[in-house]
């Protein structure tokens, strides 16, 4: 699979846990209107996209993480196919919880 | 708030203060390393990656080494808001969260 590609899925996959996630998402959004309400002006809309923004990058940080220590382990210099799968799936599985809302709803 | 407020509530406004440092010379890093060379001798640019590059270091750790570095720069922003995040969480759960 090209190396794009694996971009592409985990993109795809961060963004529907960052719009559908709820539960994930009500989290963020309160402590980003707590902890960073100079950023975005006081505006709600903008603190809304942000939080959704922070939801899919936690998403694909953590989903590296495996992937990340995979590579430690191996002494990989660059990343290898077996270490975007890792990546890959890790993401899928965190946007599981999304995917009900994702599959009613769409984009 | 008064001083001594602050003073005595150290253990909420001394971390706070530091990751949101952090935080914010990160976003300048970030902003900074898109009109500016990465090895640039501009003091300010600089003075960004010095005070930057250990939570840059950290983070780039646990990245896979796919993601560029404005990639990894972006990540440790997000680790350093969870961070605060985790912070504000234990000392609200402790009843240690500075009130007024």
């Amino acid at each position: 699979m090209p190396r794009n590609a694996y971009f592409v899925a985990i993109a795809f996959f961060a963004t529907v846990n960052g719009l559908f996630n709820s539960a994930v998402l009500s989290f963020v959004f309160f402590h980003v209107l707590l902890l960073a309400p100079a950023i975005l002006f006081g505006s709600a809309p903008l603190t809304f996209m942000f939080a959704s923004l922070i939801t899919a990058t936690v998403t694909i940080i953590v989903a590296g993480i495996p992937a990340a220590l995979y590579e430690r382990l191996r002494g990989l210099d660059q990343s290898d196919d077996v270490s975007l799968w890792i990546w890959l799936a890790g993401t899928a599985l965190l946007t599981l919880p999304a995917m009900g809302r994702f599959l009613t709803i769409g984009l | 708030m008064t001083t001594g407020t602050i003073l005595s509530q150290w253990y909420f406004h001394l971390p706070n203060f530091i990751l949101a440092a952090l935080f914010y010379t990160l976003l300048g890093r970030v902003l900074l390393g898109m009109v500016i060379d990465a090895n640039s001798s501009n003091f300010i640019w600089r003075f960004f990656c010095r005070l930057t590059d250990p939570v840059v270091g950290l983070v780039a750790a646990v990245t896979p080494r796919a993601a560029a570095p404005v990639v990894v720069w972006l990540f440790a922003l997000v680790w350093l808001f969870a961070a605060r995040v985790a912070l504000y969480f234990a000392l609200a759960t402790s009843n240690l969260l500075p009130t007024g």
